[in-house]
Parts: structure tokens; sequence; C-alpha cells
């Protein structure tokens, strides 16, 4: 490194007192000469790294002035990595984020709207659920790289053993497969109630099944904790603590634990999307599954999330990033990603890709989009999917009732609310 | 002195297998899990010995990840760290002990609270200072931020410890005709040793250690170290719980082998810095 | 006579010249990367700073210092780090103790002994924190097959209030006694051992003998071993992170984990920096009750 622009800019350091400044020191390169490098950041590691480091090479060898530069980052850190890079200024030029994270970062003043890269063609081209969830403040601010809805896996031996003929259709009968399932060190639903974002992903779709909402209409009041939202989680709470159905380690159990109680014979029942089918192949070849769709409530529901690739604002070339994107998110590329990571298809053209639709199992989930519903684009979501699995969490630990816990946590959720306006 | 009765060796061995078995069985089960084939990771009960044992998950972890990559990441940053903070403490160490200056007092009680303060709370003024200084995603970086956490502790036990060498000997040296230089390399570095060994060990496992640091002042996977990967193994997907024993394996290897480089004088050095004050 | 006029002047070359010589590099590094940080993390508890809504920034005065008072969660998190803090350096202290003692007695095979005993010191936290997560596993853990095989029923470790802080207790434990026992080893040699053999001629017994000599004679080294266990305790980060991320619903939440999720999770570095500087406060609190222990076992930092 070179000594004396460090020295000055250790004294340029040296002379901030607050961070607002850091974020503001933007410094001007000249247009180097050479192929132009854009900086990506991709979310996941495994096989988003081999495919994405693959795409990246072929990128480039069509279009050899442009060097993509990739770095991986887990999806744990996604988030944190993000923002912070964002209020910082050192973040990348094109990032994957979790959909749920776009409006956020787009309140933050951190991403590139995309509305002028588009054609109308190319953005009919996508499933509509997917597309919304790019969509904020009337604009877009992200393409989908990846959607998928969940349906409930199953055991087939475990539900015939039981003199069942076919899987859980409502409420009551997933309460009953559950409850009988559970024998020895069997258990019927393998739930997820870590404190993590994967908590609420797994009670939403309860809420909806049972006619509640996230929110109210107009965005500015919390609706979980309606009468429909208590009795979801009271339902939930109950299949826990009074039915024993779920392993007693629920509260610290993460999506990946409910994959293993699911292929290692501990659960009969577990809630997940079409990424856990190349895992079982892996671990379990001989495991005998299927999938349904979600148990009905009031109505049928399932949770859709879509992750997006995003522009960043500080992006140095902008339509490099572009063409790295529009890359990544083509039919082929798109088609390619869903096969590689186990996500449903997310352009109408590859709906009708016969290597999902002839897969029974993959046509349960994509059937599902019907009643597919996404999280609520706005900015304030991370803090309210917080709040939310906190008051999942403590109703299953008997610590508060299920209407206390969303009692609190629609109180806070109503303050932020309010505060952002 | 009185002769030991004959139970006392029992009873000895009795308490220190105790107390072992404590300390011992999680790094026995790490090394038992890291030998399993992937279908016995999850038999229930679990056994002891592997059934059919099995080098399948270091090999896997060998191809597959960047762990090579990852411990090299390690090994360099706490090395650096390591000797950049010895040299640097013994010379502060040194300042505190002999030479009387304005302030000493202070600085040093300073200095004795930075120790105690834990990097994560610093970790956004951090990153923005590394930032500033063009260091993010560079080794320089995470040494500059491991050296200063590794620092407090390290003056503190190098104080305390050439405060208990009598002066005479610098003295007397001086007397000779040793000059400043002769008399600090002469003199006072060689009587420093057991200091500075268990000093260097302090600083080296403090580093291996070291995880907010690398996780927040690296992006990619290029300037990972071990323990961030192998935090990062515990993925959103499956856990393969042989892999991360695997490398958690890997990972105490290095450890053992510096701390067996330097126990010997451990101790004394530890004696000297820490508890003497 | 000359030697003491040149002995005089050897100290005057040190006083000048190398104090200032020898001190830079050390200042220099931690005056960049603590002092600075330190002004900062103040600068920010004063501030409304949200990373997600920049347009909100304002300088507030002590007003995240009054939320903190008022915070309930600061006030659970405050209570749990009481318990563990209390709960694991006290156990590290008596146990360290009898470590030290075991240790301390020269036997065939007790090199190995130690040698085995500082095994856990070697593994990063991180990994110790991921192993213990595979012992304590509900299903599949060693922890549970060991006491179901004597016949107790398996517990529920990191999903239930007490069982997660007794298990984060535990493993911190597990981590920090041999340092502990290191350093109570080392407070251990400097006993004279006449004063030992003194009473050993007295006829005082082995028991006796602990309690009426050794003990008196440690004192001061334990409340500093003590005192430095406390203190890097109570920012065990790591070990609370990776074992239970501070849950089931909060039960393991620390002052240390609680500031990280107000910063990188809420992203509100303005109240993140107050926490901090509160925590500050507090070790420097209990620093300055170290350094007075220091100086009355007659090592004054002297001026």
């Amino acid at each position: 490194m070179n000594l004396p622009v460090a020295w000055k800019r250790l004294a340029a350091t040296l002379a901030l007192t607050g961070l607002a400044a850091g974020c503001a020191s933007t410094s001007s390169s000249e247009a180097p000469s050479g192929p132009v490098t854009v900086n990506v950041w991709v979310m996941g590691d495994g096989v988003w790294k081999d495919f994405y480091s693959r795409l990246a090479n072929r990128f480039h060898t069509e279009n050899p002035d442009i060097q993509v530069q990739i770095d991986f980052i887990p999806w744990d850190q996604g988030h944190e990595k993000l923002i912070t890079a964002a209020a910082s200024g050192s973040g990348p030029d094109v990032a994957t984020d979790g959909g749920r994270w776009t409006a956020e970062l787009a309140a933050m003043g951190a991403l590139e709207p995309l509305d002028r890269y588009l054609t109308p063609a190319y953005r009919n081209d996508f499933v509509e659920a997917a597309w919304e969830t790019t969509q904020w403040n009337g604009h877009t601010w992200g393409i989908p790289q990846g959607f998928t809805t969940t349906g409930l896996f199953y055991r087939t031996d475990w539900l015939r053993a039981i003199g069942c003929e076919h899987p859980p259709q409502n409420w009551q009968e997933f309460k009953d497969v559950a409850k009988k399932m559970t024998q020895h060190h069997h258990f019927g639903f393998s739930l997820v109630g870590d404190n993590s974002m994967e908590t609420t992903m797994c009670w939403v779709p309860f809420l909806w099944q049972n006619g509640g909402d996230l929110l109210t209409p107009d965005r500015q009041h919390a609706a979980f904790n309606s009468e429909a939202g208590v009795q979801a989680l009271q339902f939930y709470v109950d299949l826990y603590r009074k039915d024993h159905a779920v392993p007693a380690s629920a509260l610290s159990t993460k999506r990946n634990d409910s994959h293993q109680m699911f292929l290692h014979d501990i659960a009969g029942m577990t809630a997940t999307g079409p990424w856990f089918f190349s895992e079982i192949k892996r671990e379990q070849p001989d495991l005998k599954y299927a999938v349904a769709p979600h148990p009905v409530g009031k109505q049928a529901a399932t949770l859709a999330t879509t992750d997006h690739i995003v522009m960043l604002k500080t992006a140095a070339r902008k339509q490099a990033a572009w063409k790295w994107i529009d890359y990544v998110t083509n039919p082929e590329n798109s088609q390619a990603w869903s096969k590689t990571a186990g996500f449903i298809p997310y352009r109408k053209s590859g709906l009708h890709d016969p290597n999902f639709t002839r897969d029974p199992n993959y046509q349960v989930l994509i059937s599902a989009t019907q009643n597919a519903r996404a999280y609520p684009t706005l900015p304030e979501w991370p803090q309210i999917d917080n709040l939310l699995s906190d008051a999942i969490q403590t109703a299953l630990a008997g610590k508060r009732t299920p209407k206390e816990a969303l009692d609190d946590a629609a109180q806070e959720v109503d303050e932020i609310l309010a505060d952002s306006n | 002195m009185k002769r030991r009765k004959f139970w006392f060796p029992v009873l000895w061995w009795a308490s220190a297998l105790l107390f072992l078995a404590f300390l011992v069985f999680p790094v026995l089960w790490m090394l038992s899990t890291s030998l399993k084939p992937s279908s016995e990771i999850f038999h229930t009960p679990p056994h002891w010995i592997p059934e059919h044992p099995t080098l399948h998950a270091f090999t896997t972890l060998w191809q597959r990840g960047n762990f090579l990559r990852y411990l090299t990441n390690s090994l360099l940053i706490a090395l650096a760290t390591t000797g950049i903070a010895v040299v640097v403490s013994s010379m502060a160490g040194y300042a505190f002990a002999r030479l009387p200056f304005r302030g000493r007092k202070s600085v040093l009680f300073g200095i004795l609270t930075a120790q105690m303060i834990p990097g994560v709370l610093f970790l956004l003024p951090i990153f923005v200072l590394i930032k500033q200084l063009g260091l993010l995603n560079t080794y320089a970086g995470l040494i500059l931020a491991n050296v200063a956490f590794s620092l407090p502790f390290a003056i503190w036990m190098m104080y305390g410890f050439y405060k208990h060498i009598p002066a005479e000997l610098e003295e007397a040296a001086w007397v000779d005709g040793a000059g400043v230089g002769g008399t600090f390399f002469r003199v006072v570095l060689p009587m420093g040793l057991p200091g500075l060994s268990s000093c260097a060990v302090f600083c080296f496992l403090n580093s291996w250690d070291e995880f907010v640091f690398a996780l927040s002042l690296t992006t990619g996977d290029e300037l990972r170290t071990m323990p961030v990967g192998l935090f990062h193994f515990v993925g959103q997907y499956g856990i393969e719980w042989n892999y991360l024993m695997a490398g958690a394996v890997l990972v105490t290897i290095p450890a053992m082998l510096f701390f067996a480089l330097f126990q010997k004088r451990l101790l004394s050095g530890f004696a000297a810095g820490a508890v003497k004050g | 006579m000359t030697q003491p006029r040149k002995l005089t002047r050897f100290w005057r070359i040190q006083t000048s010249t190398q104090a200032f010589l020898f001190l830079t590099p050390a200042l220099l590094l931690l005056g960049l990367v603590l002092l600075y940080p330190l002004l900062n993390t103040l600068w920010l508890s004063l501030q409304h700073k949200v990373l997600i809504r920049p347009d909100r920034d304002a300088f507030v005065g002590a007003r995240n210092y009054i939320k903190a008072f008022v915070d309930p969660r600061i006030r659970a998190a405050a209570l749990h780090t009481v318990v563990f803090t209390v709960g694991s350096v006290g156990l590290k202290v008596v146990f360290g103790m009898m470590g030290a003692l075991l240790l301390n007695v020269n036997m065939r095979g007790a090199g190995w002994v130690r040698s085995l005993y500082m095994l856990p010191w070697l593994v990063p936290s991180i990994v110790a924190s991921l192993v213990w997560r595979w012992i304590f596993h509900d299903q599949f853990g060693i922890a549970n097959a060991m006491l179901q095989s004597i016949g107790v029923p398996a517990v529920n470790w990191l999903g239930q209030d007490a069982t997660a802080m007794v298990a984060v207790i535990l493993v911190d434990i597990w981590r920090g006694l041999p340092l502990m026992t290191l350093l109570l080893l080392a407070g251990l040699q400097m006993i004279p051992r006449e004063t030992i053999e003194a009473a050993m001629i007295d006829g005082a017994q082995a028991i006796q003998r602990f309690w009426r000599v050794i003990l008196p004679q440690m004192r001061p080294t334990l409340i500093m071993a003590g005192t430095l266990s406390l203190i890097g305790t109570f920012n065990s980060f790591n070990i609370v992170y990776v074992l239970t991320g501070g849950g089931p619903a909060h039960a393991t939440e620390i002052l240390v984990t609680r500031v990280f999720r107000v910063a990188f999770q809420n992203f509100n570095f303005g109240y993140a920096g107050t926490l901090a500087v509160l925590i500050i406060v507090l070790i420097t609190l209990l620093t300055s009750v170290y350094n007075r222990l220091l100086n009355e076992s007659g090592e004054e930092v002297q001026a």
C-alpha cells in the first residue's frame, strides 16, 4: 500500500468525529482503461457459489470488457453486511438480497431504481407474486432472483402406519396426524421456534390460513393480534405445549435442524420449500415422503418468498452492472438457477418446463402459488419480523399467552409504523 | 518434608482424571464425530467410538471448502499479530517499568481499563476507521485490530515482568560501557524471555480466538479466518456435523503446537505479569 | 566516584529518549484503534442514528441514556449478565483453585495432566461453542445420551430458560477454567515453601493447611484473578452468540449480546453507542477496584 496515501487517510480519519462524514466520502476515480469491474455480492454458499462462479465466467467470455468480481456472503450475515456497507459507502455494485430487505434498503437511499432499464415485455414475463415484491414507493428496486412457496413434507410410511389414507388437509386433521405420529422418539411436526426470522416464516402461513393478516390494509397498524391471529398462535403453541407433538427443543430449532429431524426419523412432518429436495436426495435417498399443500384453516395460504438482485446507488458502472443483472435474470439463467437451487420457476416462460411439472412434489409447490402471499414490502418489515419472532418464541416458551405476546409486539409495531411517518 | 501417605497418589489421580474428564471429553467427542461417516452422525443413541472410522470428513473439507485458505489466514494473522504485539508491548512494558515520567499512573490505568473492553462494543467505529484507512478486506486491517486488542494485556504483563527484574544488572552493563541499545538487547531482552513467551502465547491465542473483527472487517471468503469459516458452516440448510467437527480438530492443532512450543516458560511469565501486577 | 555520576546519566538518557521512543508505537496503536473508537462511540451515544433512516439523524443529547435506564430489555439483560457472570466466575474460582492445588503437586505424569488441562483454552471460543452445541443437541447429542445411559431423562438443554443458562455457564467455565487455573497456580507458586513446610512441622493436616495457610496467602491472587475473570466473563460475547444467540426468548441475552442486537439487528447505532458507553463506565469502575486491589497487595502503580 502507498504510504503517503495511508497517512493522508489516517489524518482524515482522525479529524472525523461523526460517522456521517464517513458516509459522505466518495473517492472520485479516473476512468480506468481496460475491462470494467463490477463488484457483486452473492448471498449464500454451496450451490450459490458453484452456480454463480460459473455464470460469472461465462458472462466474462461473452462480455470481455466486463469483469465480474463476486464475494459470497452467507445468508445469516447478509442483512447486516448490506446495511452497514450501504451506510458507510463500502458496498458492492450489485447484490443479492432477501426480498424482505429491499424496501428497507430503498428507503435508506442505498438502491438504484431499475425502472429505466426495463421494457414492459421484460417485466411482464415475471410471475406476478414474485414481481410485486420488488415494488415500493412507485419504483422497481430489484429483479427476482429466486422465488418459492412452501408446503408440507410428510413421511408416507409413517402416515400409513397410523392408518391414514391421505395427508392432513385441514388444521384438525393436521393436529390429529401430528398427535398420532408422536410416540416413542417420534414426533408429528418439527416446529421452527429459534430466535430468527425463520420462526416468523414458518408461522405466518398459519396466521393467513386462519383469516388473519400481518398489518392493517393501510399499513399503519399491526393486525396480527386480531382474534384470528391469537387463535393461530394458540394452535401453534398447543401443538408444542399441550399435545407435545413437537420435539421439546422447538425453541432452539432452526430450519436446518427441522430438516434433520425429518431426515433422521425424529419428525414425521415439516413445512419447508423445494430446496429440501436435493438435500433429501443426497442424505436419505430412500426416504419415503411426499409433499402436500399446507393444511387449510379457514382458507388456503402459503408464504411466497422472493430473493432479489439489486443495484446499489453507489455503483460506479451502472450500465455494466445492469448487464450483469440482466444476464443473471434472463429466462435461461433464471430457469437454470431455479433448478439448481431448488426454487420454483419465476418467469412465466418457464412455468411449463417439464423438469418441474413432471415431478408431482414440485407440482404441489408450483400450484401453491395460487394461494401464496408475500410479506408486505415496507422498510420497517425487518424490524416487524424480529418482533414477531420474539412474540412467537415468548408464547411457545409459555412466558406470555399468545394474546399477550402478540399484543405486546403489536404495540411496538404500531410505534415503529407511527414513527416512520 | 513429610512422606506422603500411600493413598495420596490414588487420590491425586482420581481427582485429576475427574477434572480431565470434564475438560477433555468435548474434544474427544469432537474427534470422534470428525471420524464418523455421515450416516453414523445421526445414530441414536450415539456411540463414542466410530463403528466405521473414516477420514472422509477431513478429505471432503480439504477438497470442498477453502479451509486450507482459512487456516493459512488464521495462522498468518495470528503470527503477525503476535510478532508485532510482543515487540510493541515489551518496549512499552519496559518504559512503564523503568522510566518514570509524568502521567504514567493514569496512562497505565487507562491501559488496564482498555484491556477489559470487548471489541464487540466498538465494532462500527472500527469498521469505519478501517474503511477510512483503506484496509477493509486486507490482512493489515485485521492485524491492526487484533494487535490493538491484544496490546493492553500484553503491556500489562510485560510491565509486571520487567518490574521484577533487578535494575542493577542493567546498570552494571551500562557501567561496562554497553550503551543504551546494548543494554536493552543484551541484558533486558534475554532476561525478559519467560515474560515474552507467555506474552506470545497470550497474543497468539487471542488472535486465534478472534471472531467479531474477522467477521465484520472482511466480506468474501478470501480473508476468512478459521472461526468465521466454521461459523458459516452452520449454514442455511443442513449442518454436517462431521465436517464441522473435522474443521474444529484442524483449528485446534496449530494452537496446540504453538502452545507446546512456549509452554515451559508460560507459568513464570504469568506469575510475574498478571498476578503480581 | 565516577559510577554514580555515570548512572545518573544512564537514567537520564533512558528517560529522555527511550521513554518516548519506547512508548510511541503502543500509544499510537492504542490511540488509533481504541481511543478514537471510544470518542466516536461517546459522540454516537448522543445522537439519534439509525442506519436505515439516515434522514432522521439528529443530536439528541442525553435522550438515549434516559431510554437505557427505563428499557425493560436492558434490565432483563443486566439481570442475565449478573446471573451468568456470578455463576461462571464463582465456579471458575472454586474449581480453578482446586485445579491449581492439583497441578501444583509434583508427581509422575503430572506434566501430561497439566498439558491436557490447558486443552480448552486452545479451542477458539466460537469453535468450542459449536462443539458444545453439538454435545447439547436434543436428539443426537452426547450429553443426553450420557444422561440417559445412567437413567436420567433427556434434557432440553438449549430450548428452555434455566437449562440454556446452565449450558452457557458450563461452556464458559469449560473455556475459562484453564486460564483461571494458570493464574491461581502462578499465585500458588509464589507462596514461600517455608510457610507451608512450617505449618507441616506444626502438624497441620492437609485441610487445615489449606484453610489456615494457603488460602490467606492466596487471597490477593484470588481476588485479582476473580476480578480479571469477572470482566472477561461479563464480556463473553462469542459463547452466548453461537450457543444460544441470546435465546430461547431472550433468556440468555446478556448486555454485550444485547448491544450487538441493537446495533446489527435494529441498526440503532446511536442507542447501541449509549449502551456501549454505559458498559464501559461499568468496566472502568470494576477496573478501578481491581487496580486498588493490586495496590493493596503492595505492587502499587507508582507515579
